[in-house]
């Protein structure tokens, strides 16, 4: 045995997971460590600077918006529907495109056209169209939100997973694993899946900061989250009036929304390598 | 008096392929009319070139391919139906495969004990007896325990057909399928491989289908051999009478190729082929051979010879021989 600390992908596993964690555990705790309430208006303290930089107030820490709202406060609330929108679309898409993409790639023939043809279909139709017709059908929630942000992303892991699988099903150990007897899932599970792993994580970090993104031309279009409650993406989108004026105003929604993905994106590295035995032992 | 471990009556393989604006049908004659008889305890040599439908043979034979017609017998069974779909008929086992390149037979991501155990877990076997036959296995293809921890990027070529071997033969088979699965490895390797098969074959009453474009190893390997043309049987008997006097013009011009050190004593004539063999697509009307053939008569032009017993044991499909 060796350290665990010389094992691949430690570090990045440790750096991003820390990261995440910090984000998720100030999400959970935003009403602790909150200063203010985040829609509290005070609109004699509107667009104050960091409080580092000269004009700033050291009761709002990141600064105010137009409305005279505490920055710092809105980014810990927002990180609460922004986390939970990124993770729950990434997630829900990687399991839905990743099976179907699975099922399509190994089986081929009438499935694989079927299932490439509704994939053609959520690709050419016009994304804001589906959004809205499904809003007006079901109404507002988060829920259908994040549903609807899995049914944009589906899709790229159904595509990737495919063709990984195609290429893998006529590998020699599944071909073997086929003489052994093995029923198709287990060879789809057992060889198929593990080995087509690494670019379902790629596609899943980059999904995850788009998600939070598309979040927000939702939100400002009315169809997602009300414009009261914050939202990373909606605090980079209202920020983007007052560029010149009050850069902060986006740029620290947008720091938080990059550091979210460099984190998980490392971690999903480090799991990616973790599990890579060709390059366990070399340090 | 042996008794036949496999037979194959009349097996077609054609895949349909579709060209062009006009769809127009045309299909790869990979297998056309193939009968083939193995006899328990032997080891049956298969050589043909490249695209002579060997390699889709051994697919039939292990249920990984259907063929397009006839039939396949283990023991006067018909198991002809994929293997992982109907296989009530055969106790999967029974049949078992060793592919060409070792790098690719073998999962990545697993380590060498996993993959010994697969066909194990598969079968259902329990955590602790599949633990102590792997062991068993590794010994008996010349690894150490050890190496059941270790991942295969860990190993050689060599030994990692090795593994290969052990998971073949994992479950007791009685037909092993080598798909050219010492034509990956160095020469010094070869040779080690080759007598790791021979040990195992007399250990266990192994019967082989060893498939192969090296003639020295299948002279080395088989009792039995046949000659693969386009689809084909040519030739078939036994190995020595094939090699010391083969009959099919085909076959001479193969056996004339083989390197040997008599070859310069005795001055023995080289039999140059012509041409490339011709596309599995458009296969030549009468005798599939004629294109080539030094000896071409008319008759080879348009009736295709049938393969017909010349001697006991010896089959030949030439008009020269009718």
């Amino acid at each position: 045995m060796y350290a665990l600390t010389k094992h691949p992908g430690f570090w990045s596993i440790f750096t991003g997971g820390l990261v995440v964690l910090i984000l998720i555990l100030s999400a959970v705790f935003a009403p602790i460590i909150a200063t203010h309430p985040p829609d509290q208006q005070v609109l004699s303290d509107r667009l104050l600077p960091v409080s580092w930089a000269e004009g700033g107030s050291a009761a709002h820490i990141l600064g105010t918006d137009t409305l005279g709202r505490d920055i710092f406060s809105r980014i810990l609330y927002g990180a609460r529907i922004s986390l939970t929108v990124g993770l729950a679309a990434a997630i829900g898409a990687g399991i839905i495109g990743t099976t179907f993409g699975l099922i399509s790639g190994f089986y081929g023939g009438k499935i694989d056209y079927i299932v490439q043809k509704i994939v053609e279909v959520f690709q050419s139709f016009p994304f804001l169209l589906l959004a809205i017709s499904i809003m007006a059908i079901s109404g507002q929630s988060l829920g259908i939100l994040i549903l609807v942000l899995i049914l944009q992303r589906w899709v790229e892991y159904c595509r990737v997973v495919r063709g990984e699988t195609l290429s893998l099903k006529s590998r020699e150990y599944v071909q073997a694993a086929k003489t052994m007897g093995a029923k198709n899932y287990f060879a789809i599970i057992r060889h198929i899946l593990p080995n087509s792993v690494a670019p379902v994580i790629i596609i899943a970090t980059y999904s995850l900061a788009s998600s939070i993104i598309t979040e927000s031309s939702l939100s400002f279009l009315g169809m997602g989250v009300p414009p009261h409650i914050p939202t990373w993406g909606s605090m980079l989108s209202e920020g983007r009036d007052y560029m010149y004026a009050a850069p902060w105003l986006s740029i620290i929604p947008g720091i938080c929304i990059f550091v979210t993905v460099i984190a998980v994106n490392l971690l999903g590295d480090g799991v990616r390598d973790w599990f890579d035995p060709s390059i366990r032992g070399r340090s | 008096m042996k008794s036949s471990i496999l037979t194959m009556e009349n097996i077609k393989c054609h895949f349909p392929i579709e060209r062009g604006i006009f769809k127009t049908k045309q299909s790869v004659k990979a297998l056309d009319g193939v009968d083939l008889n193995i006899y328990e305890g032997d080891t049956f040599g298969l050589v043909g070139e490249s695209g002579s439908g060997k390699s889709t043979l051994a697919r039939v034979v292990a249920g990984l391919q259907r063929p397009t017609n006839g039939r396949v017998f283990f023991r006067g069974k018909d198991i002809t139906p994929l293997r992982n779909q109907e296989s009530k008929a055969l106790k999967i086992s029974d049949i078992q495969m060793v592919f060409q390149d070792p790098y690719s037979s073998i999962d990545p991501r697993m380590l060498i004990g996993e993959i010994i155990e697969e066909p194990m877990l598969i079968a259902g076997w329990g955590k602790s007896e599949r633990k102590k036959r792997t062991e068993e296995l590794l010994e008996l293809v010349g690894l150490s325990k050890e190496a059941a921890k270790r991942y295969p990027h860990e190993m050689s070529g060599g030994q990692r057909q090795r593994v290969a071997i052990a998971r073949a033969i994992a479950l007791k088979p009685k037909l092993v399928i080598c798909d050219e699965s010492v034509s990956a490895l160095d020469v010094s390797i070869q040779a080690q491989i080759l007598n790791l098969l021979d040990d195992l074959q007399t250990e266990f009453n192994l019967t082989y289908l060893f498939i192969a474009h090296d003639l020295g190893v299948v002279r080395h390997m088989s009792d039995v051999i046949g000659i693969m043309y386009l689809g084909e049987i040519v030739e078939k008997g036994m190995t020595e009478e094939v090699y010391q006097n083969p009959l099919h013009p085909y076959t001479k011009a193969l056996v004339s190729m083989i390197p040997t050190i008599e070859h310069r004593i005795h001055n023995r004539e080289r039999i140059v082929l012509k041409g490339e063999i011709p596309s599995p697509m458009k296969l030549p009307k009468g005798c599939r051979f004629h294109t080539r053939c030094p000896y071409k008569m008319k008759i080879c032009e348009d009736i295709n010879p049938k393969l017909q017993e010349v001697e006991e044991g010896r089959l030949v499909s030439c008009h020269l021989f009718n």
